[in-house]
């Protein structure tokens, strides 16, 4: 293991419904920004959806500009998948707004100023079992991560929890994921090494429950979300 | 039906009885028509307006015929405006059930109609008044009942039955205009009580009348603007504007200009265009006369209202040319016994000479003052480009709700023809300063009842630590690497306090800062709860260093310490007090806290494992003066860096590891069942407890167990981590103030207090409950359980395992040397009560307070104090 271990998380991190207008009233407040680019995907354009954020730009009386290669700004902004959360330049204020959580993407997080969670815009159309079983598949490969520690470890952790006594409502599961998936980009490196341990005992003892039990109720739900597939 | 009493229908309205029928039959048809959709609505306002524009001329002739006032052609205009201008500026306008929908704030807007207005018109505008009026009252859903004015009734009658025919043909319920038909003082007051909101145009008498008679009213009230023409101004149109806007219908709308006011400079070049333009200068014998002819025991004489000047002058004794425009007199005083001074509704105009911009203003003022006037408008000519800031003293002088610059102000201030993004309107607030309830142009908005539906709505909530966040045995020195080689800092301020200074602490620190050939000094004076004062010393000495980085290094009282100097070192000019302002909501607090970070970075290393103030953006420091504590908060106090490095926390002694590792503990539970804990604050919290249950006792026993000592430093940081963003409760509230008040070290205090709190807090029937949107019952006991049962706890019912994990909690703090009770630490009893009414308001008061999921009374805190004590309920 390294000799130094950090907790990477996003910047800001807000959160809740409604929080999309809320959280970017600091670009003009807080960050004192004029310009700002957004990328977006394609589709959130077409159908309109962009509108969440370039209504709010307007009202900030903020100069933008959507998908353009040649607007300079002082502030970009991603809405939508974990493309346009890549596409985002290295410098200035980057701001995050993810209209669906994916694992792949959950990185880009953790080097962005701000994300925004707002169910708004954020949905999740997978079917419920295999949201749940993403979400246990992200907590649990989190526990192997070469990073792995006590901070990953409560969050993937607080995934399970929320999987296995939650309340199955929309929020409860965006939140799980978010942790989990958080858990999973702090835990293992941007190279996906594996660590040499597994926290698979620890994560187990704080469920008050032994690994060998943990494991089977993991499967039990990777077996249900196959069957939904 | 044989129903003896059952009335005729009544032709006309020329009594109590009939009134009261007719009433019946507006409001029936009214409430049939507050059933109509938008769009219905939208037709019969169209083909209403389009009707009443159809009549322009022949309501014109009307009016002039019954009233003698006025001329036909300027009347057709302001018909014309009242049917073309109101149409267009509310055709699109929602005024029907839901107007406005913001799913994403949760709010909805939804119009209703009032009822029946009473609609007073003045003799003035009889027809364009009645036709403004009508209109609105059928774009609003709205029945009218109009009183019109005796001397022109027949022409206001008129204009209401055109809109009425037209509205009803185009599907309104019959019988929604009505009128008196014989108007006298009395019947105008019934119709003032009776409706359900009044809408009255005239003089001030009318006006009182309306806010008098008990019905919401909206009057407005008399105008008398003056023209002020700057030395600035383009002389020609302004006086030319003038005559224009003057001669409109023979000067009687209410904002037409009574007065120039014309600076020295400039003034005989207005007096000469006056002249040029055919305006009639009266010498002081006709002045005299034009006075005894214009006001009659104070009031206006109406004989000369809406007239030409040749007719004036004859009234007044004397001769003028036909075609004379207007009459001036040339005037010195502004008191109330200057008739010219007064609002006059016809063709005679005041002009006034200044000395000064600052004069004329305060001409205007007086007048306003002494003549009347207040509230309703005044004008300005001037040089718009170069002269801005006289048009915002001009209009920061005048007690007028419109202030129109360079603008005829008779059109010009019933709005949209001079200026488009002025309401058109033909009944003109003056608010308070006329004794008005509006001070806009009334429209369609001051017509409707607007029900506002708010849902429920969670506020946003948030995560924030540290940018980096680095842990693990030995990280130090990797750590501070970045000071070089990521973040290029040259100048170190080391703040720490005299024990481990003297100890060797800060060694690791200034080795590795002379390796990587970055200057240092070491501020080594932070006394345990450190005060203002020693903040205030080390902030001097950092802005004699001049670091651009700081580096807090200790217990809770070091890094609280450097986190003060640091806001002291880069904003002298703050004020600690507005600092440590109570607030409900951190991010709507009246103060700003100054932006950190512009001169250092701010890095926190801790050497207790309890506080967590490393990775929060609290800062807890005592007044030496007072002797009390504040918490501040802000998370401008966030470090930018925290190092936690367990080298530093082995030799904590037994004292410290107790007190400080069980104050995490009150850190992660009040964090978890705070009303603002998220699911990410809760994970963090949940695992520090469970770190702490199953390291401290070892930590406490063998300070040289790496592993216990490693997982306490980590709890620590975590739990610090949840209360960062879900903050405290009561049992810091409380603990803040026994240790200021009483000397205890925090975490002994916290631990003292813990159990009773949480006993209080998880009461199923709190007194009152915490307010927070997301907060929705109290659930406290439900919370703890879930803690207890992530700890090991089991049991049956929640109450039992409720009563185990408090159980669990008093056998930690036995296991670690915590005494029982706070008489067992040597408080003295009478000292104690003594303070205690004291402590338990400004425990009530303490910022932690806020976040606790039950919300104290002052006696309820007392009763914990006292508990806490003597270790019973006294
Ligand atoms: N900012 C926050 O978020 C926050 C939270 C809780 C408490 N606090 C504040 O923190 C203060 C208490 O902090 P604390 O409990 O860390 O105590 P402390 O900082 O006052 O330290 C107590 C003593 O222990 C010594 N010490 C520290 N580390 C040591 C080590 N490794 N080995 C030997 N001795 C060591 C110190 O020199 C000092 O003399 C209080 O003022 C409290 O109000 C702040
Ligand atoms: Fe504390």
């Amino acid at each position: 293991m390294a000799d130094v271990l950090t907790f990477p998380v996003p910047g800001k991190l807000y959160f809740k419904k409604g929080s999309l207008p809320v959280a970017l009233r600091e670009l003009r407040d807080v960050y004192r920004v004029s310009r700002a680019a957004v990328t977006a995907d394609e589709a959130m354009r077409h159908d309109g959806r962009i509108d969440a954020v370039t209504r709010v730009l307007q009202d900030l009386g903020l100069s933008y500009a959507v998908n353009s290669t040649s607007f300079t700004a002082e502030a970009a902004i991603a809405f939508g998948s974990h493309e346009t959360w890549d596409a985002l330049p290295e410098t200035g204020l980057r701001i995050i707004i993810p209209t669906r959580i994916d694992t792949i993407g959950a990185k880009a997080w953790l080097g962005a100023d701000m994300v925004i969670l707002d169910e708004d815009v954020l949905h999740d159309d997978t079917p419920l079992p295999v949201q749940r079983w993403q979400i246990l598949d992200n907590a649990r490969r989190s526990l192997k991560g070469e990073n792995a520690s006590d901070y990953t470890l409560a969050w993937a952790v607080q995934a399970m929890r929320l999987v296995f006594d939650g309340d199955d409502s929309a929020e409860t599961l965006l939140h799980a994921a978010s942790l989990a998936r958080l858990a999973y980009a702090a835990a293992v490196p941007g190279d996906a090494r594996m660590g040499t341990e597994d926290l698979l005992d620890d994560a187990a003892a704080a469920l008050c429950t032994t690994a060998h039990a943990l494991e089977q109720r993991i499967c039990g739900y990777a077996v249900t979300a196959l069957g939904d597939r | 039906m044989s129903n003896a009493k059952q009335k005729e229908p009544v032709t006309i309205v020329d009594s109590v009885e009939t009134l009261e029928i007719r009433l019946a039959e507006i409001r029936k048809a009214q409430e049939q028509y507050a059933t109509y959709t938008q769009e219905q609505v939208d037709a019969i306002f169209r083909a209403a307006a389009i009707a009443a524009n159809h009549a322009r001329i022949p309501l014109a002739k009307m009016a002039v015929e019954e009233t003698g006032m006025g001329i036909v052609e300027d009347k057709v205009i302001k018909n014309n405006y009242a049917a073309e201008h109101i149409y267009n500026a509310y055709r699109n306008v929602k005024t029907c059930g839901v107007i406005e929908e913001d799913p994403v704030y949760g709010v909805t807007k939804i119009a209703e109609p009032i009822g029946v207005i009473a609609a007073v018109i003045p003799t003035t505008n009889p027809t364009s008044t009645a036709i403004f009026k009508c209109l609105l009252a059928l774009k609003t859903r709205n029945g009218i009942i109009i009183s019109p004015h005796p001397r022109a009734k027949a022409s206001t009658i008129a204009a209401a039955k055109i809109v009425l025919d037209a509205a009803v043909k185009a599907g309104a319920p019959a019988g929604l205009i009505g009128w008196v038909d014989v108007p006298s003082l009395e019947m105008t007051n019934m119709v003032m009580k009776e409706a359900d909101i009044i809408l009255a145009t005239g003089g001030p008498g009318m006006v009182k009348a309306a806010y008098s008679s008990g019905t919401p009213a909206i009057g407005v009230g008399a105008g008398n603007a003056s023209a002020v023409i700057d030395k600035s101004a383009d002389i020609i149109n302004a006086v030319n504007s003038i005559i224009h806007s003057k001669t409109f219908d023979n000067g009687m709308i209410c904002a037409t200009e009574q007065t120039i006011i014309a600076h020295k400079d400039v003034y005989d070049a207005v007096r000469d265009e006056l002249v040029k333009r055919g305006c009639y200068m009266l010498n002081d014998e006709e002045k005299d006369k034009i006075r005894r002819t214009m006001l009659i025991n104070g009031a206006l004489n109406a004989k000369i209202v809406g007239q030409r000047p040749v007719t004036i002058a004859k009234l007044a004794g004397f001769e003028v040319p036909e075609d004379v425009k207007v009459l001036v007199g040339e005037v010195e005083s502004t008191s109330v016994d200057e008739a010219f001074a007064h609002e006059k509704l016809t063709t005679i105009l005041a002009l006034y000479k200044a000395d000064s911009f600052e004069e004329a203003m305060d001409k205007a003022e007086q007048i306003l003052v002494n003549a009347g006037g207040l509230g309703h408008t005044s004008s300005l000519w001037v040089d718009e480009v170069n002269e801005r800031e006289k048009i915002m003293t001009f209009a920061d002088r005048m007690k007028t709700c419109r202030i129109l610059v360079n603008t005829p102000s008779s059109l010009g201030g019933i709005g949209d023809l001079y200026n488009f993004k002025f309401t058109p309107s033909l009944t003109l607030g003056c608010g308070s300063w006329g004794g008005n309830s509006v001070s806009e142009n009334v429209g369609v908005k001051h017509l409707l009842n607007i029900k506002t539906v708010a849902e429920r709505r969670e506020n946003m909530l948030w995560f924030r630590t540290p940018d980096k966040v680095y842990f693990k045995k030995g990280c130090l020195p990797v750590a501070l690497s970045e000071l070089r080689d990521v973040l290029h800092k040259k100048r170190v301020f080391l703040v720490t306090d005299s024990f481990l200074y003297k100890n060797g602490f800060t060694k690791v620190i200034t080795d590795k800062l002379t390796d990587m050939g970055i200057a240092y000094t070491v501020f080594s004076d932070v006394e345990p709860d450190p005060t203002l004062l020693s903040a205030q010393k080390g902030a001097e000495a950092m802005r004699s260093f001049e670091p651009d980085c700081v580096i807090a290094l200790g217990g809770g009282s070091a890094m609280d310490a450097g986190k003060i100097m640091w806001v002291l070192y880069e904003h002298p000019e703050a004020d600690f007090l507005d600092m440590a302002m109570r607030f409900i909501d951190i991010r709507k607090r009246v103060y700003t806290f100054p932006e950190m970070g512009q001169k250092a970075y701010f890095i926190a290393i801790p050497t207790s494992s309890g506080t967590g103030s490393e990775v929060t953006p609290f800062a807890v420091i005592t007044d030496q003066t007072t002797g009390h504590k504040y918490p501040l908060a802000d998370y401008q106090l966030l470090p930018n860096m925290a190092i936690i490095d367990t080298d530093l926390m082995m030799s904590a002694p037994k004292g410290l590891t107790a007190a400080s590792g069980f104050d995490a503990m009150v850190h992660a539970l009040e964090a978890y069942v705070s009303v603002m804990a998220t699911d990410y604050t809760d994970g963090l919290a949940i695992r520090a407890m469970q770190l702490i249950f199953a390291n401290l006792p070892t930590a406490y026993n063998d300070g040289t167990n790496v592993a216990a000592r490693e997982k306490m430093a980590t709890a620590s940081t975590m739990a610090g981590m949840a209360f960062a963003n879900a903050f405290l409760g009561v049992c810091h509230s409380m603990a803040h103030k026994l240790g200021a008040y009483h000397h205890l070290p925090h975490g002994v205090a916290n631990a003292l207090l813990l159990t009773d709190v949480m006993r209080y807090n998880a009461s199923e029937k709190p007194r009152k409950m915490g307010t927070f949107s997301q907060y929705k019952f109290p659930h406290a006991l439900e919370r703890y359980c879930e803690c207890a049962k992530a700890c090991g706890v089991t049991g049956e019912t929640n109450e039992e395992i409720f009563e185990k994990f408090l159980a669990k909690l008093e056998a930690l703090k036995e296991t670690i040397g915590i005494k029982k009770t706070i008489r067992d630490y040597g408080v003295d009893e009478k000292a104690f009560l003594d303070s205690l009414d004291q402590m338990s308001e400004d425990a009530f008061d303490d910022q932690c307070t806020g976040a606790n999921p039950r919300y104290p009374l002052i006696s309820e805190i007392r009763a914990m104090y006292l508990k806490a004590y003597y270790g019973e309920e006294k």
